[in-house]
This record gives structure tokens, sequence and C-alpha cells, in this order.
């Protein structure tokens, strides 16, 4: 022992002396600084700094991977390649006072750099909005990613540097986390054929999210558990690994007690290793088994026969705007009182005010409600059976419901909401005490109609063998909705699509529908619309919205269509992208990101022409990027448009025509332009085949129409 | 600097003998028969995969046991005692590391260029500035180091930071045959001088830059050196 401790210090001042072994800390001291100050001195923050700090964090924690990796190797096999060991051996010194001094001390520079990493954390965390158990998980977080890969990857290190006794030993390290992260790192929720995405978990550090472990209003709870007992495994490893390499060091010269130890003590690691990691793989396993029987029970197949039919068909996947069709019948009302238990599981007393806006009288009506949802209870004044069928409720009227009648249905249901996506990745409505989120999209209260809530199909070059994506959920008719909630757990806030009007109850009409959420979040109005955000992002969302109302109001002033939101949310990437495409008029959301006016222009143009962005009509397109023009040139004065068109769009050779008739309308004056394009829009609009959309027709008519 | 072809005679003979050779020669076959069997791959990808990802690694090994050979035995302590000019020790020994390097891609190129066409060709010399600004690093850190570990750890560091690095470097990015755009700019189908092609240039220019620059230091570093 006492020999260990004295090549511990050797070692030490050996590196102490060694100017080298600063540049890694040196290095992630600029990195920090540079990453912390150029966020700073932005005026207006866009995103958290939560969001930065783990962008940062990544590339950071790989590169120290890389460098803490071959220093290892370094410290094990120096004294070798020098031939100092030799000399060093023929002394009274246990090999595992050698390799374990040499270890300790390496394993102590990796402290170092996760030590740096933390305090630069912790400083800046402070000014972040977050509650100081939060602050601290997120250290917590940190620390044992961190310092659990360190530990493992000395340890290899060592190992490989006992078992190769030359420079390639170097190569290891690299070979290691190229095998390890590749899959993992460049993962976007979709494992291609060859890649499995329960191989991620064999990586040194809790690699299981896409791109980011935060989750802005839910930082980082989602992973925290899971990393923790990940990591376990992972220092458990390395020690055991660290063993192994003391049980091949030098075989020849081990002590009698050494010989009997070094077993005893590997298999007291490696036990706890293999249960800790067969839990964690358990773990994964479930939530990924739960996906791929969710996306099975959707799927859809190819019936066709030949290539093109084929692409088309896979194309169509993609058709957001032909998820919905409309349905006679309306939800008048929607009196909703929820209890969130814990463990993920609802249980709702419902009462549902339907009405026959078509013009036929009939037995049957349907509902939409997510399958691991079971009814207990289903009575109406008029008598009727309801069935279930997976996401499918059918109520059975023995009176025929007749055009424009009215009933009351009370229906009580209970069950687990939690749902996955991506793989098993992400989970796309959970209860749990930090953080609560009922998207629509979950199909967590009945809604009207035979709706699909997801869009599966079957795709032979995914893992999965099929792509999966969230239903585009649209509303004929606005619902008028009173939620009352309780919960066991009162801890965090929450908010819906509707406005809160006493504590736990809401109360609102919406053509969106509901989407309840919970977790650190702050609620603000600009203008009439509620805002939903991570307190730090409210100020710069705040100031990409009031742009974003800028181009609604004009749209609703020029086309005469509804686009102004009544709420926002403000989501992470991922869930952002869940639930883009069901965004409507009601109820939008953004990424915590800026936005320049044509994006925004581009948004909100492509919200109102769904269903020709699949199309090949170049007159459409033009029309199109008309329209773009002018609502950012609405938000901000621009070059003419056909000037702007030729130098973003105009391709050598293109005719040049169908531009030119519209820049003679422009030269006509804006009003007349405006005027133009609207006719145009909605001429579009009521074609029945977009395809047949053809501006020089469309344009005479127009002339028609306005001189008459 | 007299002597150089006997040198040179002596390191690809050394060269030739050594494990490193060995290794690299049962690899390269290895190598093509995965990718072969991968199945799925482009001429790009294939490309970029053997210059961009595969050949750069390589080329780190080739560096560093060119130089290993006088640093790590401590006979270059000895050898500038001699009447040499340090400068043209270290671009003799770049040189042998990049005579050995591209004779041996050459005689992968060459069946490659039958079997898939010229673009392998183009890749390569594409690619070269990549290879410049990798030397370069590499001998810096070898001087740096005053020890061919400093030139591996630092090749390694190089390596994986245009591995990974991607996102980081944007339009620095040295991985590019990958993209249809750069593909029809090296194959010489968008003109070279086009303003959309101009980043493409830039970047190359940067690393022809960088490895100057890190050539540059590491004659300083060498030229400071006492006996």
């Amino acid at each position: 022992m006492n020999l260990m401790i004295s090549v511990f210090r050797n070692e030490g001042l050996l590196l102490l002396r060694n100017k080298f072994l600063a540049i890694p800390l040196l290095v992630n001291m600029l990195y920090w600084g540079y990453s912390i100050v150029s966020y700073e001195i932005q005026p207006i923050h866009y995103e958290e700094r939560a969001v930065v700090f783990y962008k940062s964090f990544i590339w950071a924690l790989l590169i120290n991977l890389l460098i803490v990796g071959l220093i290892a190797v370094y410290m094990a096999s120096k004294d070798r390649e020098n031939e100092f060991e030799q000399l060093v051996l023929t002394y009274d010194v246990k090999n595992v006072d050698w390799v374990v001094g040499k270890w300790m001390i390496t394993q102590l520079y990796g402290l170092c750099i996760t030590v740096m990493t933390i305090v630069v954390q912790a400083i800046w965390f402070m000014s972040a909005s977050m509650t100081i158990g939060d602050w601290f998980k997120n250290i917590v977080y940190v620390f044992i990613q961190m310092e659990g890969a360190f530990l493992l990857l000395i340890s290899i290190g060592f190992l490989f540097a006992t078992l190769i006794k030359s420079m390639f030993a170097y190569l290891v390290i690299p070979a290691i986390l190229v095998l390890s992260l590749m899959f993992p790192f460049d993962y976007v929720g979709k494992a291609y054929i060859w890649d499995n995405p329960k191989f991620h978990l064999f990586t040194p550090f809790d690699y299981m999210f896409i791109g980011s472990p935060y989750e802005g209003i839910w930082g980082i709870h989602h992973v925290l558990k899971s990393s923790i007992l990940h990591q376990s495994a992972i220092v458990l490893l390395g020690i055991a690994v660290i063993v192994v390499t003391l049980l091949l060091f030098r075989r020849y010269r081990r002590s009698n007690k050494e010989k009997k130890m070094i077993p005893i003590i590997l298999t007291i690691f490696i036990i706890p290793t293999i249960v800790l990691s067969g839990m964690r793989f358990m773990q994964y396993e479930q939530a990924l088994k739960q996906y791929v029987t969710t996306g099975q029970q959707y799927v859809e197949s190819f019936k066709g026969d030949d290539d093109e039919s084929y692409n088309k068909w896979m194309n169509s996947y993609y058709e957001y705007n032909k998820d919905d069709q409309p349905y006679e019948f309306s939800m008048e009302k929607t009196n909703l009182s929820v209890e969130l238990q814990a463990n993920d599981q609802i249980n709702v007393q419902s009462t549902l005010t339907i009405q026959n806006n078509g013009n036929e009288a009939v037995n049957d009506v349907f509902l939409t409600l997510y399958h691991g949802l079971k009814i207990k209870e289903c009575t109406s004044a008029k008598s009727v059976t309801c069935s279930q069928d997976k996401d499918f409720i059918t109520l059975h009227f023995d009176q025929m419901i007749q055009p424009g009648e009215e009933f009351d249905l009370n229906v009580h249901y209970q069950g687990k909401i939690l749902q996955y996506r991506d793989d098993g990745y992400i989970e796309q409505a959970f209860i749990k005490n930090q953080r609560i989120y009922l998207p629509k999209e979950a199909g967590w209260y009945p809604l009207i109609g035979k709706r699909p809530l997801v869009i599966t199909r079957e795709h032979n070059n995914l893992y999965a063998q099929f792509e999966f994506r969230n239903a585009r959920l649209v509303e004929d008719f606005p619902t008028e909705f009173t939620v009352n909630i309780t919960r066991e757990n009162q801890k965090v806030p929450l908010a819906l699509t509707i406005p809160e009007i006493s504590e736990d109850t809401f109360q609102g009409t919406s053509q969106y529908g509901l989407s309840l959420l919970g977790g650190n979040f702050k609620e603000e109005k600009v203008g009439h619309i509620r805002v939903v955000a991570h307190p730090e992002v409210i100020k710069g969302a705040t100031e990409v919205i009031e742009r974003y109302q800028k181009a609604w109001s004009f749209m609703e002033d020029w086309l005469g269509v509804p686009m102004s939101p009544s709420v926002i949310y403000i989501l992470s990437d991922n869930y952002y992208y869940l639930t883009q495409f069901s965004a409507n008029h009601d109820f939008f959301v953004l990424k915590n990101e800026y936005k320049d006016d044509f994006e925004i222009a581009y948004e909100l143009k492509n919200e109102l022409t769904r269903e020709g962005l699949f199309d090949n009509n170049q007159d459409f397109h033009i029309l199109s990027d008309a329209m773009v023009w002018m609502i950012a040139n609405h938000l901000q004065e621009q070059v003419s448009f056909a000037e702007w068109y030729k130098s973003n769009w105009w391709v050598e050779g293109e005719d040049l025509t169908v531009v030119n008739l519209l820049q003679s309308y422009e030269k006509k004056g804006s009003e007349k332009f405006k005027d133009v394009l609207k006719y145009l829009f909605h001429y579009w609009t009521e074609l029945d085949n977009k395809q047949d959309f053809d501006m020089e027709s469309a344009l005479k008519q127009y002339e028609g129409e306005s001189r008459r | 600097m007299r002597g150089f072809l006997i040198r040179l005679r002596l390191f690809i003979k050394l060269w030739f003998s050594s494990i490193y050779s060995l290794m690299t020669i049962i690899l390269v076959p290895i190598i093509g028969i995965i990718i072969y069997n991968s199945g799925t791959y482009e001429i790009d990808d294939l490309s970029s995969l053997i210059y961009e990802k595969t050949a750069t690694i390589w080329f780190v090994f080739i560096i560093q046991w060119c130089f290993s050979i006088d640093l790590d035995s401590k006979f270059f302590n000895q050898l500038i005692t001699y009447p040499v000019v340090k400068w043209k020790f270290l671009l003799e020994k770049a040189l042998f590391s990049a005579i050995i390097f591209f004779g041996l891609t050459s005689i992968i190129t060459i069946p490659l260029v039958f079997i898939y066409g010229k673009f392998l060709w183009q890749g390569f010399v594409f690619t070269i500035p990549v290879y410049l600004a990798l030397g370069g690093f590499v001998i810096l850190g070898t001087m740096i180091g005053n020890h061919s570990l400093g030139g591996l750890m630092a090749g390694i560091l190089f390596w994986m930071m245009i591995l990974f690095g991607g996102a980081l470097l944007r339009e620095l990015n040295a991985i590019l045959l990958i993209y249809g755009s750069v593909q029809r700019f090296v194959s010489g189908e968008s003109g070279l001088l086009l303003v959309e092609n101009r980043w493409i240039i830039y970047n190359r220019l940067f690393y022809i830059g960088l490895g100057v620059l890190c050539i540059v230091g590491a004659i300083i570093k060498i030229n400071r050196r006492s006996a």
C-alpha cells in the first residue's frame, strides 16, 4: 500500500512537470469560455442556457474521452517503452502497486477535467431559471456521465496498453470510441436496418437521447434515472477491467496473495455489473417493445406491385393534409374531470355533447380514444351501446340520430397513457412528478370521428420495419371545453391549450383541442396570444412571435383566412417535430430558435397550401413564391418580386413568362398585386384537381371578373 | 542533401520489412472486401470512405513511423551534432512518408479507377490539401512532443475531429466527397469558379494554409533546438 502511494505521488509529480498535460485543461477552459461568452453577449436569448450547455457538453465530452483515453495508454506504456519498467521489476514492487498507482493518478487527471466542467456548469447554471433541486440534479448528471466514461476508458486504455506492446495500443482508443459512438452519434430517432438501437446502450456514457439530453421545460428528468443506472454499471465495469489488467500484467511475477485475491475481486465487481446493465437493458427493451407493438398495430403495407406506385405510396406518407377526413358530427361540448395518477395512469369522467351536422339520420357515431385507455362506463339519456376496437369507439343508438339533433354522453375511462416514439427514445405522453405531457396526438380524451392517431408505413430499410409519425388531427368544428384536473402530486404548474379560470379548472373554446403540459414553464401574453415557454426563452420567443403576429394579421386582412392562434407552446426540438404539423389557427408550436422573416413567410404560406407542396405544377410554385414574397415584404421591405425571384429561384433556361405576367401587376401598385394574388390563391383553393392550375388562364378569368 | 537516394532506399527497404507495411498490406484487401460486401455504396461514398476517412489515419501512421526511427531511438540527438541542416532533415522525413503514402494510395487507386472510373483519381487529388494539413499537424505534434508519440496523438485528434466534427466545422468540413454538389465540382461538371462553389475552394485553401502554417511552425521549432 505504501508503495502504491509512492508510485501515485511520483507519477503525479511527473504529470505536473509535463507541460503537455496542461493543454487539454486549457483547451477545455477556452472552449467553455467561448461557449459561455458567445451566449451571454447576445442581447436576446432564443435558447436556454442549458440547451447551449448540453450542446457544447457532448462535444467537450467526446474530445475529452479521446484525450483521456490516449493519456491512459501513454501512462500505462511509457515505462515499458523507455525500459524503466524492466528496472522496476527487479525491485520489490507488487504488480498491484505499480499498475494501480499509475491508474489512480490517471483517474485523478480525468477527475480534474470533470471537476472543471461541473464547476463551470454550476456557476453558469446559477443564473439559469431552475430550482436548486434541478440545479443539483444537472450537476449530478454531468458528473456521472463524464466521470463514469473516464473511469471506464482509462481502464480500457490500461488493459490494451498491457495487451498490445506497440504503438497500435493507441489506436484502440479511437477505434473503441468510433465503434461504440458511431451509431448513437448521428442517430435521429430512426434506426436503419443495419443499426440496432439496443446496441446504442454499449457506450461509455448514457447516450440514449436524440441530440441533447435536455428537453426544455422538462429539463433532464427524462434521462437522469436511467443515466444513473447506466453509469453505475459503467463504473463497476471500469473497475472490473482494471482488475482484468492486473490479472494479465506480467503474470509470472504475481505474488501468492495477488493470485488469490484478484479473481475474487473480479467476481465481486462483475456480478453487480451484469445485474445493473441487465436492468438498464430491460428498461430500454421494454420501451422499444412497446413502440414496436404500437407500430405493428397500425402498420399499413404496400398493396401494389410496380416500382412507380411503390414510390408514390412511400411519398404519400408525408401528405399530412390527407390524414384527416371531414366528419358530419361535431363535438359541441366536452367536460372532463381528469385525475392524474402516479405511473402514467389517468382516470377521466367525461360528459360530451355531440351534434349531427349532416343531412342524414344515423345509428352509429364514432369516437377516437387511445387504445390504452379502457372504457369503464358509457351512458346517455338515449339507450346506447359502446364498443371499443383499437383506437375507435362505436356508439350504437337504438333510435336514429336525426340531422341537427344533439345528445349527451357520459364516458368514464381509465388506463395507462405512456406512449413512445422514435424507437422508444422519446416518451410522447407521460405523467411524472416533475413533468406532465398529454398532447392531443396521444388521444387522451374522446375525439369525434374515426381518426388515425398515428400513420405507420411498412419500411424495409428501417430496424423497426416501419416508419411512424403522429397523424395530423384537425377539427372541423370548435368545441367548448371545461376541464377539471385533480392530481396526487401538486408540484408542477399546469397549462392547457385553453385558459385557466380557477385553480386546476380550465375553460374555453378551441378548434385545436387539448394539450396538457406541466413542467418548468412560464405563461405570458403577447397581444392576445398566450405563450407557454421555458422562463429563459420567453423574451426571445416574444420577439419572434411579434413578427409572426404581424404576418398573421396581415394575412388575415389580405386573404380573409383565420391564422392567428390563441396559444403557442415553445417545445424542445424532438417534441416540436412531433406536433408541428397539427398546429392550426388555434394552436401553434415553435422551437426555441431565432427565425428570420423568410422562414416565417414560408412556414405560414405552407400552412395554407399543404395540398400543393408535393405537386410539380410550376405555375403554382411561382404563385406560392409570390405569396411568400408578399408576406416577407410586409415584414420588411424587399426588392421587387421579379428581381427577388430571379436572384433566388431562377435557374438558367427557365421560362419567365409567368413571373413577368405577375410583375406587370406588381408595377400597377402593391394593392393591385395583393388583389391578384388573393384571387389566384382562392382560385387555386377551389380547384378540384390542383395539377390543373394554370396561371395564364386564371389571370384571364381575373381580368374578366374585374372588368365586370 | 547528399545521400538522399541512399536514405530513401534504406527507408523503403525498412518500411517493407516492418510490421507496419505488413499490416497495411493485409488491411487494404480486408477493407476492400468489407466495402465490396457492404453492397450499398455509391461512388462518392466509396471515395470518401477510402480517401477521406481511411487514408487519413493511414497517413498518420506512416508519418509517425518515419519519424519514430530517428526520434524515438534518440539517434536524432546525435544526428544534430553533425553538420546537417535541421529543417532539411525534417522535410526529408516528411518527403519519405509522402512518397510511401502516395505510392501506396496510387497502388490502390489504379485498379479502382479501372473498376469505378476516373472520379476516384479526382477525389484523391481533391483530398490532397487535407493530407497536407494532416501531415503538417502530425509533424508539428512530433516536434513539440519531441517523440513520434506526440505526432500520433495529434494525428488521431485531427482524424477524429474531421470524422465527427462535421457539424462543428460547417463549411470547413473535411469530409466533403459524400455531397452531391462537391462531387459535381470535383468531377468538373459544375464550373470551378462559380460563386456557389467558392466555399469549396476556400475550404481547400484553408487546409493548404493550415498545412503550410503547421510545417513552418515545425521548422521553427526544430531550428531552435541546439545540439
